[in-house]
């Protein structure tokens, strides 16, 4: 995709990276924002994001991507990570079943603080170790399917479908708010202008979205 | 015998022991509870609240043998009958190490000690049958042999030789001293008050001694360590396997029972002081060579030097002096060597004279003893003739003869004792340990030397060592190597060349000489001892090789004995240098303490931790709701996104 400058875009996106510790979504936020990757990551504490403006079309979309520790316990950021969300990658460690066999729980919890029409992808991480996989491609596909996910095989280490992972949830988030727009027009500019970081996904003219950064 | 004049002296016919040291050394005819018709047999010895596990006996066909020995301080009065059965009852318990679950049981015998020792005295080896529990049939359940051994470890007497003593040759107590704490200070808390005439020097080291603290305290177990190495060293590791019990009467615990029961006796009669002195002297000499380098050697030092001086002309004191070299060579010498060393530079070995010197000034009681003191001298003599004949009465007297030896052998000495002491730095940790300890110790003696009144002895001294050079030069030898290890010792301490020069001055220089002396002799032994820096490790060590194998195997055993030979095994296991080392001295108990303190700790921590992150995860919420911007990487390669 093409890339553009933090003034120059119509939308901003807020994707969250789900999913347990260790997975990779660091890696797999690095790579995608900055094409970097640390072999020796420590877990992330804390809360942070990246932001990278990706053309979809003739719209500038800027993704706004935020990352967190995978951990387990309820943390009081839970809420304020989750709002405004408009997509997000629950990435497993596929050389890790344990990582997978708790997709579900990041799911509920993911429905639980945000909105229902968030776009969601299943991405399992780490396929460069094919050699050490513990989770079958079809299996997690099925189970994407049937929970109305998007999936995909990536690689931060190799970068492997790591732009395509961010683009399609970006444009399947785009078309959501686009076909929204269309059914909704002029009503939308009020939700955009509440918070600053989170953008609405639904609505949204495409030079209104700037009132939120 | 000096000592059984002592013996008679004392505050009654009967002497009533400090200390009762007990050692299992076999059994027979237990049940089997393992596999095999064997059993994992060990013994758990207890004196009133106070009980020791020998390490398990792994496989025994009914027969272990454990050679394993314990100390217990027993209650005081224990002869006049005052004391409550429990507390001066040995419960001998054999239980079978099992595997899984509860040990089980194989029998049990109980001593009553205030018989024992009202009818057997001093010391008694014998089979014990073992019995049910109380309340249940009686079956055969074999018997267990065990050697009963009364000590008396008095200061006054001397509670701090005694101490000292008791500390050494019990490698129990010692560790029960270093579990506690307490001992080292109290025991010199105890003689200083308890010495009177003496206590002015005594109460001088000791004081400076319980100022140290815990390091002095340490220093001291060393010290004794050392003597109780020596001494015990070759008394169990020969004794024990042969039936030695004549020798270990002999051998410094014996004449430190003894000898500090004269002494007792001694200070019970004015006259006695000199008395006194000799016969510390002859303890320290046989047992407290190291302790008595502290408070008694100086003391001895003195009273043998008075002793000497009375009677230097004659040949039966020379012979007495020998003897008493023997038993006292080593204080005797050692004030040699230090002298000379002082000369030479060799501060630690000084500091040792320092410090006997201030004794034996601070003791002008031993002075006056030594008048007195000929008559104990002859008694001495006795001591010393009957010790010479026994090999560990041969180390004791060959510090003292490389004193006599004069002072080229003293002045060698003391460049040997630098020497040995630089080595001994460089080498073994424990060394190093020791000579701090020393250095510490000396320290303070040093200060006290710097009081007067060393002269007097020192002449006799002199008298007595040329009399004595030509024979014990060969004890010199041996001496000199365990000198020189205590010159390293000294060296540790350093600055004591003053307090030598001083004594010497002083004239005491003789009796500085023997209290230095066998200190030197004492360091050399305690820095082996030192290194196994926990006195337990030491003592069950020596007591029997086979335990700390079994032990070492049988990690499982939760008594201090068998924790005490894996401590060594670990120790074994373990270079100084690897952190695990200083683990590795630690006992089960120990262990387990440690590591529910360090869980205690980790939860704490982990609880803060969590506090923590709660503390930043509000924060995050109010950043993230009101200025997200500063939570974004910063975008290095950025808004470039470099694609692939």
């Amino acid at each position: 995709m093409g890339n553009g400058t933090e003034e120059d875009y119509n939308f901003v996106f807020k994707v969250v990276l789900i999913g347990e510790s260790g997975v990779g979504k660091t890696n797999l936020l690095s790579r995608f924002t900055r094409n970097e990757f640390n072999h020796d990551s420590r877990t992330t504490i804390g809360v942070e994001f990246s932001t990278r403006t990706v053309m979809l079309g003739t719209a500038a979309v800027k993704a706004q991507i935020w990352d967190t520790a995978g951990l387990e316990r309820y943390r009081a950021i839970t809420s304020a990570y989750y709002r405004g969300a408009v997509g997000a990658l629950l990435v497993f460690d596929l050389t890790k079943h344990q990582t997978y066999a708790v997709v579900e729980r990041w799911l509920k919890e993911l429905y639980d603080h945000a909105e229902a029409t968030i776009v969601v992808m299943l991405v399992g991480n780490k396929s460069d170790l094919s050699q050490a996989r513990e989770v079958p491609t079809d299996e997690a596909r099925m189970f994407a399917e049937n929970n109305g996910l998007l999936f995909l095989e990536t690689s931060a280490l190799d970068s492997t479908n790591v732009e395509l992972a961010f683009e399609t949830v970006l444009k399947e988030i785009f078309a959501k708010v686009s076909k929204q727009r269309q059914n909704s027009t002029r009503t939308n500019a009020i939700t955009l202008g509440s918070a600053q970081a989170g953008q609405e996904p639904g609505p949204g003219q495409k030079r209104a979205c700037c009132i939120s950064l | 015998m000096s000592l059984a004049a002592s013996a008679g002296r004392g505050p009654g016919a009967v002497w009533s022991p400090t200390h009762v040291q007990v050692t299992v050394l076999q059994a027979r005819g237990l049940r089997a509870k393992g596999p095999g018709g064997t059993s994992d047999a060990y013994a758990v010895i207890q004196v009133g609240k106070e009980k020791y596990a020998t390490s398990v006996s792994e496989r025994s066909l009914g027969a272990p043998v454990w050679r394993e020995e314990a100390t217990f301080e027993l209650p005081p009065l224990l002869s006049s009958g005052a004391v409550p059965a429990a507390a001066a009852t040995l419960q001998l318990t054999v239980l079978h190490r099992a595997l899984l679950g509860l040990d089980k049981f194989l029998g049990r015998a109980e001593v009553d000690l205030r018989e024992l020792h009202r009818d057997q005295g001093r010391r008694k080896t014998q089979w014990y049958i073992l019995k049910s529990k109380p309340g249940k049939k009686d079956k055969e359940r074999g018997e267990i042999e065990v050697d009963i051994q009364f000590m008396r470890n008095n200061m006054t007497a001397s509670m701090f030789d005694l101490s000292v003593k008791d500390k050494s040759r019990n490698p129990f107590g010692k560790l029960k001293d270093k579990i506690k704490g307490k001992n080292k200070d109290s025991v010199s808390e105890t003689t200083s008050a308890i010495v009177p005439s003496m206590s002015p020097s005594v109460d001088s080291d000791d004081e400076s001694f319980s100022k140290d603290k815990k390091k002095k305290s340490k220093i001291k177990t060393l010290f004794s360590k050392s003597n109780l190495q020596k001494t015990p060293l070759s008394q169990s590791m020969s004794v024990l396997p042969t039936s030695k019990p004549d020798k270990v009467l002999l051998r410094p615990g014996d004449f430190q029972s003894q000898w500090e029961d004269d002494d007792n006796e001694d200070e019970s009669s004015s006259s006695a002081s000199d008395i006194m002195s000799h016969k510390k002297t002859a303890s320290a000499d046989s047992k407290q060579l190291s302790q008595i380098n502290f408070s008694l050697p100086k003391k001895e030092g003195l009273s043998f030097l008075g002793g000497l001086r009375s009677k230097n002309d004659t040949l039966s004191r020379s012979n007495v002096c020998i003897n008493g070299n023997h038993v006292y060579l080593e204080q005797p010498e050692a004030k040699n060597e230090t002298k000379e060393s002082s000369p030479s530079s060799s501060p630690s070995p000084q500091g040792f004279r320092k410090k006997h010197l201030f004794s034996s000034t601070e003791n002008l009681a031993a002075r006056s003893w030594k008048e007195p003191g000929e008559g104990d001298s002859l008694s001495y003599d006795k001591w010393l003739s009957d010790v010479p004949t026994k090999e560990s009465m041969k180390s004791m007297t060959l510090p003292s003869y490389r004193p006599q030896s004069s002072g080229d052998n003293r002045e060698n000495m003391a460049s040997a004792n630098l020497e040995v002491t630089k080595e001994t730095k460089d080498g073994k940790k424990q060394e190093s340990k020791k000579s701090s300890l020393f250095s510490l110790v000396t320290g303070k003696k040093d200060v006290a030397k710097g009081s007067e009144g060393e002269s007097p002895p020192s002449i006799p001294w002199k008298e007595k060592e040329g009399k004595l050079k030509e024979a014990q030069l060969r004890e010199e030898d041996l001496m000199r190597r365990s000198e020189k290890d205590a010159a390293a010792d000294a060296s540790g301490q350093g600055n004591s060349l003053n307090p030598f020069e001083d004594v010497q001055i002083s004239e005491p220089e003789a009796r500085p000489e023997s209290k230095s002396e066998p200190k030197l002799p004492i360091p050399s032994a305690r820095a082996p001892q030192t290194k196994a820096v926990k006195p337990r490790l030491h003592p069950v060590k020596p007591m029997n090789t086979t335990a700390t194998k079994i032990a070492n195997s049988s990690l499982g055993t939760a008594t201090i004995i068998s924790e005490n030979l894996i401590n060594e095994a670990m120790m074994k296991k373990y270079n100084p240098s690897d952190p695990a080392f200083a683990y590795a001295q630690l006992t089960h108990d120990e262990l387990i303490q440690l590591v529910l303190k360090q869980k205690e700790t980790i939860s704490k921590k982990e609880f803060q931790v969590r506090e923590l992150e709660d503390y930043i995860d509000n924060l995050l919420v109010r950043v993230m709701e009101e200025t997200p911007n500063i939570l974004r990487i910063p975008a290095q390669v950025g808004k470039k996104a470099g694609k692939m």
